[in-house]
């Protein structure tokens, strides 16, 4: 990640920031599972989600096996994996740096000894782990269904580990970056559903991008959005995954080091601009 | 000591207006309160018609790849999208606020609203006004006005009545059920997310005619979830589908009669919860 | 019959209890062990038409609760409660325009309104006609001095200025009863003097029936008639405030300033010496006496006959030792 200029690494122990960081990632987690019937709701949501997708794309398909080069079970398995990763992913807990920025709260984040940036993220980190359950629980699902093919070799298991992880921090650092923006605007409610919207299609995880019309589909390549969900996916889809895998693990680090350069650029602006809004 | 009527009650004590005329009053100071303090309008209006843009986005992309959706045209579907969000426009332009009756019950907001006399539903679902809400209902009429004019209906007087009512009706059946929904609170705490889910099942699977969902799902969403009263019975009437229906046409003529009876419902179990109300704070 | 009747008042809140220990954020999930507090045990009040009525008690004595039972926000566990005959919780529209309301650190106002504004509304919601509310909101605003702030937004006001606006919001329609829930909280001491001088103006003319909680013995002392003391949900003290003295510090205090050194070893018959004070360059000594015992004057002459004695004071105890006194001993009861 991006280096925060709050953290005065030499005055802590290494030890004790990890300790720290994973204090935060803890709260994150806890500020999800808060209530009980979050946990249980989210649950059944998801549950839902799976199961509704999985209709739609049936009757869609209708009693063809193929269409456009698309195999009938293919497009169910992703449809049900991409609300899976969404689940997990796009959390609507949206990170709470609007609500401190807003409450002024912020200003505590600012002089707390582990930086924002860092804090956001264990936040963000947090999230995701309290949403895991869910997504395992529709990964049951979906499995008692048969409807999630499984994979053809270990070099794929392996090369869509490693592509879910890069695109999860993909997911942090553009969630991260869209938080930061709290120090503009105070008021963008608005601006955060466009975001969560635009990222929920654009990431592919509701339809993959071979379905969409040729146009839209090469603008959502280049966005780093396909890169969160979309790329895991295709390459858990592909009849055979060879070499070209490394090239789309490429592009998603390339994201990474692009948008974590984007996040300092932004951090620094949001540290200059710094308006405190009292309550 | 004297008896009390004849010292605290002289002739002259002001009565209360009808529930119609506070509601009136209530309304009108909403909207103007929401329009002093606007905050980004343009924004607000944005992200609600983000919400539905995307799955107009998907059903779009599924319509321009697999042409038909269970046996409905583009132009069906579109009349049924429109019908279903035009409802929950006017569900949630006139009854949005019930999502923040946790908010009031916990943070004792609702205190005030059983200290005057006017009904304390009234007076949470006017406590203030979401101007975004024009949005979802601007959206629907858009497209169930854009689908009315693509879809071939043989259209009477009547028919145009049903139309309106369906809407009315289908909005009602919303707003009652979160309502009571939205009652539990008084018992169990937050119920946020437990009506946000209800609400995501709603905009997700009312998107589609439901047949789509299979028998159980019908009936599910049917008699489980009042789904179906919403916008496809009423539709399979309008777009002259009733071939395809489990329940017989008259049961689908009456759909928007569900409307006045959940909201009932969903009020009445809301009043009758409100007893259980722990004001909150020393 | 009394005006507010209030028989045997009893309140219980039960929370889930949170599990401790290992995976309790875990556990509570599945917790379904409930803890029941009772807020209020047994309360029984009556008040009459024009009284006003002071109910003081330490933080979480019960008195907010007790006041949410009398207004009907809150429905008793058990007991009973009329005002004016209607039960406030059952009949919540009669009840509304028999009462005003003010919780401290609640307002009824519209934020983004102008303070004007509210009042329209709320007029309106009463159905307070427009010839009696103008009469009455001129009134107010006059007696509050509120003419410089009316037309801003609610808001933009400082505790004062809204403090004062909930009041007037409270007795637009006349109200007969009036609740204060803490009315002068972090105010200063002229909006504290307006406030007290509204409500003794609207007793005074209106009659209307005043019952406040407050921590303030300033309100209590220039306010109430009676004064009614509860402490963990139990009524401690229900009286006037002479009763309250005589009941629990039953003492006079003779101040006396001396006209020379203090004697050696001096003693007057049934008064006690309580404390020594320097004042500029006197000595001043603090006496105490008990009336029952012996009377004022006859105490006077002792002590003149005894000490040297150049001006001299005689006073009651002050009420903030009181119910310090009393908050004291509630102290003493819970270690001892």
């Amino acid at each position: 990640m991006s280096a925060d200029p709050d953290d005065s690494a030499a005055a802590r122990t290494f030890g004790e920031g990890l300790a720290l960081r994973a204090t935060l990632v803890r709260q994150g987690t806890r500020s999800v599972l808060v209530f009980r019937t979050d946990l249980f709701v989210g649950i059944v949501s998801t549950l839902l989600r799976v199961v509704l997708v999985l209709l739609v794309w049936r009757a869609v398909y209708g009693d063809r096996t193929e269409v456009s080069g698309i195999a009938r079970e293919d497009a169910i398995g992703y449809a049900v994996l991409g609300v899976l990763f969404a689940a997990a992913m796009q959390p609507w807990q949206f990170s709470s740096l609007r609500d401190r920025v807003r409450t002024g709260n912020v200003v505590f984040d600012i002089m707390r000894p582990v930086g924002l940036i860092t804090q956001s993220t264990a936040d963000q980190l947090g999230t995701t782990l309290a949403s895991l359950p869910k997504a395992v629980v529709g990964l049951t699902l979906a499995l008692v269904l048969g409807v999630v093919p499984g994979p053809s070799t270990a070099w794929q298991t392996v090369a869509f580990a490693v592509s879910s992880l890069l695109g999860l921090v993909i997911a942090i650092q553009c969630n991260l970056i869209v938080g930061l923006t709290a120090f503009w605007t105070t008021e963008i409610g608005g601006a955060y559903l466009v975001y969560g919207m635009a990222a929920a299609f654009c990431s592919g995880s509701l339809i993959p991008l071979w379905l969409m019309p040729d146009g839209l589909a090469a603008v959502l390549r280049a966005l780093p959005f396909s890169a969160q969900i979309f790329t895991p996916l295709s390459i858990w889809f592909d009849r055979d995954p060879g070499w070209n895998v490394l090239g789309e693990l490429a592009l998603q680090a390339g994201w990474i080091v692009v948008l974590a350069l984007a996040a300092h650029l932004v951090w620094l602006r949001a540290l200059r601009r710094t308006v405190i809004n009292g309550g | 000591m004297a008896e009390t009527d004849a010292t605290v009650l002289p002739g002259t004590r002001p009565v209360p207006p009808g529930w119609v005329r506070q509601w009136w009053i209530l309304w009108r100071t909403a909207i103007r309160s929401s329009i002093i303090y606007r905050g980004n309008l343009v924004l607000m209006i944005l992200g609600s018609a983000a919400l539905q843009g995307t799955q107009l986005l998907f059903i779009g992309v599924l319509l321009d790849r697999f042409g038909v959706i269970a046996g409905w045209s583009t132009a069906q579907i579109a009349f049924l999208y429109g019908l279903r969000l035009t409802a929950h426009g006017v569900s949630t332009c006139l009854f949005g606020q019930h999502q923040y009756a946790d908010y009031a019950v916990r943070l004792g907001e609702y205190d005030r609203f059983l200290l005057r006399p006017v009904n304390p539903m009234l007076q949470l679902l006017t406590r203030a006004f979401n101007l975004g809400t024009f949005g979802d209902l601007a959206l629907g009429l858009g497209i169930l006005i854009t689908a009315v004019t693509l879809a071939p209906i043989d259209w009477t007087p009547w028919l145009v009545l049903f139309t309106v009512a369906a809407v009315i009706g289908g909005g009602l059946v919303e707003a009652g059920l979160q309502i009571g929904l939205s009652a539990i609170t008084f018992r169990l705490g937050s119920t946020r997310t437990l009506r946000i889910t209800v609400d995501n099942m709603f905009t997700d699977f009312g998107a589609y005619p439901l047949p789509v969902f299979g028998t159980a799902g019908i009936v599910a969403l049917t008699f489980a979830l009042p789904l179906a009263f919403v916008a496809y019975l009423p539709a399979t009437v309008v777009l002259g589908k009733t071939a395809e229906l489990l329940v017989p046409v008259w049961f689908a003529a009456a759909a928007p009669l569900a409307g006045p009876l959940l909201l009932w419902a969903g009020w009445a179990f809301f009043m009758r919860q409100s007893r259980h109300y722990e004001s909150p704070g020393a | 019959m009394s005006l507010i009747v209030a028989d045997d008042l009893v309140k219980e809140f039960s929370r889930p209890v949170r599990a401790e220990g290992a995976f309790a954020g875990v556990r509570s999930l599945f917790t379904t062990k409930r803890v029941t507090n009772r807020a209020v045990d047994g309360v029984s009040l009556r008040i009459e038409p024009g009284e006003i009525v002071g109910y003081l008690g330490p933080n979480g004595a019960g008195k907010s609760t007790t006041i949410k039972m009398l207004t009907g926000v809150l429905v008793p566990t058990s007991g009973t409660v009329t005002v004016n005959g209607i039960v406030p919780w059952r009949d919540r529209s009669a009840n509304a325009r028999t009462i005003g309301a003010v919780f401290g650190q609640r307002t009824q106002l519209w934020l983004d309104l102008p303070l004007r504004d509210s009042f329209d509304v709320l007029a309106k919601l009463y159905g307070v006609g427009p010839f009696a509310y103008r009469r009455t909101l001129d009134e107010f605003v006059d007696l509050l001095d509120m003419g410089s702030f009316l037309d801003r937004p609610a808001r933009n006001l400082s505790l004062g200025q809204r403090m004062r606006g909930d009041l007037v919001a409270a007795m637009l329609h006349e109200p007969p009863v009036l609740y204060l829930d803490e009315p002068t909280v972090g105010l200063d001491v002229v909006a504290k003097a307006r406030i007290r001088e509204f409500i003794r103006e609207r007793n005074r003319t209106a009659g209307t029936t005043v019952l406040l909680t407050t921590h303030d013995i300033g309100d209590v002392e220039q306010l109430c008639d009676r004064v009614v003391i509860i402490d963990d949900g139990r009524t401690l003290f229900d009286g006037d405030l002479g009763a309250l003295r005589r009941t629990y510090l039953p003492h006079r205090t003779l101040t006396v300033e001396l006209s020379e050194p203090e004697p050696h070893g001096w003693s007057i018959d049934d008064v006690h010496h309580a404390g020594t004070r320097a004042h500029h360059e006197a000595t001043l000594l603090e006496l105490r006496f008990d009336p029952g015992v012996v009377s004022t004057s006859e105490a006077i002459s002792r002590t003149t006959a005894t000490l040297p004695v150049a001006d001299l004071t005689v006073r009651e105890p002050e009420l903030e030792e009181v119910i310090t006194e009393i908050y004291t001993a509630r102290e003493v009861r819970r270690v001892g």
